[in-house]
């Protein structure tokens, strides 16, 4: 079977979007800075070895992957014109696009992406879960690289179109030069540029001139971008009051992660707008399999059978606009919704948690719960929680660590018995941490094994479908982890910024971002 | 104040700074938390972190580790920070300056209402003037720092927009004037509440004073009050309160570190604050080194002021 990804008319489009441009572009204003204001900081700007997603969005706008997704999660041609699969789904093909230039002024050729998808494949989570399944990885021409499989990896273009441990490609001789140590030259394709980056202040990026964007319609991250701003700053802004104040007062277009308390206030403010961003992350606990109480699965679904997801959601994020009960991994508009499992999901029902608990011998012992207070909804969450399961007969320590502590604490599995975090929507099972054996909880088990590597070799949607279907059925019987419900963010922006398509999309990009004028 | 009394105080200085890299050092090597875990994030794998740790040098032993940085440091390198891809030395330099400035001015309004204040509770003492400024200085020193910032923001930045709500941009960029104009609200936030301190020394050290024989002999001899109060009374007020506006430096510089976060000013609190979530040890260990460094000058310099105000103190 041969899977093609759609190569459209470049003549039809590149007039289409030249009349949509002649016509927009009058009423927005091209040039300027353009200030986000965000959070917190990137611990590097390297977006090969980190999944953190400031660091995915901010590098994104001077790295380019091979495919992006459009809106519909769906891989789109980008850095490649063509990207084929061949009938057995052992080898797939890239032709790049030609002309395209580095911003140090060299050409992107074949052996720049090799290059790249190695270190990727070395270095970065995401690249990990594709490196078992790739024999080979060579440039076939100046501008045509092949990947050769051992077997069908079905997710390996959502894989290389995701910006969190993204697979972003960088001179050959950038990746030759840093190795698997964080890349400090910030060097790539994309429509802005590096300019500088002082920690504690902001990273700095300048509308590329050289740049080589795609004529087809932007749509999500594919398609055409369109540099409007002169440069983006992003600035660090810790604090929510100040993100809050800068956006009123016009220094900051767009303000990150805005507590969701705040928005009834904000609502009414003339002086900004509220952007409510979903799909966002989702609340999960992960259950240690490894050591201690919760290796018993019979006592993780008791302690499931405990928790009303609906309080937890609330206690995490307030009001009803930033919550939704979801029992589906695979949150957002995806091609896996599914309600597999549901009847499991947000059972609150102490009575069965403690015959449960009483069943698994569960004799009082502490379960200690782990979370860091430096994400306020996990830690406010945690709090109900505990409650909820004390009133259930359950004996609960909260060990709330700052998030650098609680990483340490988390690796060693004496430690602990849940801990508690948030995931970030992905477009694909393949990106979801609840599925990993590696990841903290460790999943090690064969049954998990044989849904993962049916999910990933599957080679059709339908298959996929299915697949997962059948994974999230044994993942709520078997309880690798819980799924708590689904949060969504809360940004605010200056009435007069325009987001593009890509900027409350996912991972937040700012390129056919623009303010009217 | 003899050269070699002052030579002394300065030598004196290589231990206590010796001390603090020992106890920083082994603080932070004891505190939980991996920088090469931290740097790579929430989804490394061990090998991944394993490998950044050799790269950084992570693995090697402690005693080396510290070997290798007080050689380091005896050369005058305070090392390169695990996450900044610059010296430390760099690393501090280039947030020295919104943090100096902010200490400051914070000083100068500290010392300003402070003194003022306190000058004109002792004057007006047990009436009504005093009763507010006394009122005010409780309610001062009881107000959050952090709090008090975000108010004046609220009130200065948005309502009134009278000045930017954060940031801070270098003197080099936007001039002296624009860039001391976005630490007005910090400095005020910072050295008001530690103004409420010196106003309430000054008061009543004052106080004390006027009842001296010779401040009575003054007024008997018919000297004016103007006179009395700044050249007899506050003159001899002075050593006392330079001890306190020597521990508000300590405390300006302490309360930095929260009206830098509140504020988005890219200072040395934001830099200490923002390694110890990277667990960037090097940087750490300078902006603390550099913090016990100025503590100890201030002190002396207290001191040597001491013999400016007060003839009879010397050494």
């Amino acid at each position: 079977m041969v899977s093609t990804l759609n190569r459209w008319s470049r003549c039809t489009w590149s007039m289409a979007v030249a009349a949509v441009l002649a016509v927009a572009g009058s009423a927005l204003a091209q040039g300027g800075m353009a200030v986000i204001a965000l959070p917190g900081e990137a611990q590097t700007l390297d977006m090969h070895i980190t999944t953190a997603e400031v660091a995915g969005s901010i590098s994104s706008h001077w790295l380019e992957t091979v495919v992006a997704f459009d809106s519909n999660w769906t891989p789109q041609p980008m850095l490649a014109d063509e990207a084929t699969a061949s009938d057995d789904g052992l080898v797939y093909t890239f032709v790049l696009r030609q002309g395209v230039m580095f911003h140090n002024g060299d050409e992107l050729m074949a052996d720049d992406v090799v290059a790249s998808l190695l270190r990727w494949m070395e270095v970065s989570p995401r690249g990990g879960n594709a490196a078992p399944y790739v024999d080979e990885l060579v440039a076939t021409g100046d501008y045509t690289l092949e990947i050769r499989l051992n077997a069908p990896f079905a997710p390996m273009l959502s894989l290389l179109a995701h910006h969190s441990g993204g697979a972003g490609i960088y001179p050959a001789e950038i990746v030759e030069k840093y190795g698997s140590e964080p890349i400090q030259e910030h060097i790539g394709t994309g429509p802005y540029e590096f300019v500088e980056w002082l920690p504690d202040r902001h990273v700095e990026v300048a509308r590329f001139e050289g740049y080589q964007s795609r004529s087809e319609p932007s749509d999500g991250y594919a398609g055409a971008r369109v540099a409007n701003f002169d440069t983006i700053r992003f600035a660090t802004v810790p604090e929510t009051a100040t993100r809050i104040a800068g956006t009123q007062t016009g220094e900051y277009d767009y303000a990150w992660q805005i507590a969701p308390d705040a928005y009834a206030g904000l609502e009414s403010d003339s002086s900004v707008d509220t952007v409510i961003r979903q799909p966002f992350i989702w609340g999960v606990a992960f259950f240690n399999k490894r050591e201690g109480l919760m290796t018993n699965q019979t006592l993780r679904q008791a302690i499931n059978a405990a928790l009303d997801s609906e309080e937890l959601l609330i206690a995490g994020a307030g009001p009803e606009e930033f919550w939704n009960l979801e029992h589906n991994y695979m949150v957002g508009d995806t091609p896996f919704k599914t309600d597999a499992g549901a009847d499991q999901y947000n059972q609150a029902n102490p009575e069965r948690a403690r015959q449960l608990a009483a069943e698994a011998g569960y004799a009082g012992e502490t379960i200690r719960w782990l979370v860091s207070p430096d994400y306020n909804q996990h830690y406010q969450m945690s709090l109900a929680a505990e409650q909820q399961l004390e009133a259930a007969g359950f004996d609960i320590e909260v060990i709330a660590v700052e998030w650098g502590t609680l990483l340490d604490l988390r690796a060693q599995p004496g430690q602990w018995d849940i801990f508690v975090t948030h995931h970030g929507f992905v477009p694909d099972p393949v990106l979801l941490n609840t599925l990993s054996a590696t990841y903290p909880g460790w999943w090690e088990e064969p049954r998990r094994d044989e849904l993962t590597r049916a999910l990933h070799s599957a080679t059709s949607l339908e298959e996929r479908q299915a697949a997962w279907e059948e994974t999230l059925t044994y993942m709520w019987d078997y309880l690798p982890t819980i799924m708590i419900g689904e949060w969504f963010g809360l940004d605010i922006k200056s009435p007069d910024f325009q987001p593009g398509d890509a900027a409350t999309q996912g991972i937040p990009a700012y390129w056919n971002s623009s303010r009217a004028e | 104040m003899t050269p070699a009394y002052l030579l002394r105080r300065l030598l004196e200085i290589v231990p206590v700074l010796l001390v603090v890299t020992v106890v920083v050092f082994t603080i932070l090597h004891l505190t939980p938390g991996d920088p090469a875990r931290v740097m790579l994030g929430d989804m490394a794998s061990e090998a991944d972190v394993l490998r950044l740790r050799e790269a950084l040098g992570l693995e090697r032993p402690i005693y080396v580790q510290y070997a290798t940085f007080l050689g380091s440091l005896l050369r005058g390198d305070l090392g390169q920070s695990l996450a900044l891809d610059r010296s430390v030395f760099r690393a501090l330099l280039e947030r020295a300056e919104p943090t100096i400035a902010l200490t400051l001015m914070s000083l100068l309004v500290a010392v300003a209402f402070g003194v003022v204040t306190g000058v004109i509770s002792a004057v007006y003492h047990n009436r009504a003037t005093d009763q507010v400024i006394s009122t005010l200085a409780l309610v001062g020193v009881s107000i959050p720092n952090f709090w008090l910032g975000l108010l004046l923001i609220l009130v200065f930045a948005v309502r009134l927009g009278w000045f930017p709500a954060a940031g801070y941009p270098p003197i080099a960029e936007e001039g002296l004037v624009q860039s001391l104009r976005y630490l007005i609200l910090p400095s005020l936030a910072l050295g008001l509440s530690q103004a409420s301190i010196i106003s309430r020394i000054t008061r009543s050290t004052m106080l004390d004073i006027f009842r001296q024989d010779f401040v009575r002999t003054a007024v008997a001899k018919g000297v004016g009050q103007r006179l009395v109060v700044l050249r007899h009374v506050l003159v001899n007020a002075l050593v006392p309160i330079i001890t306190v506006i020597g521990l508000v430096l300590a405390a300006l510089l302490s309360g930095a570190v929260v009206i830098e976060t509140v504020f988005a000013i890219p200072g040395l609190g934001r830099l200490v604050i923002s390694s110890i979530a990277r667990r960037d040890y090097p940087v750490i260990q300078g902006v603390v080194l550099l913090t016990a460094l100025v503590y100890v000058l201030v002190n002396l310099v207290v001191d040597l002021l001491y013999t400016v105000v007060d003839p009879r103190v010397r050494y």
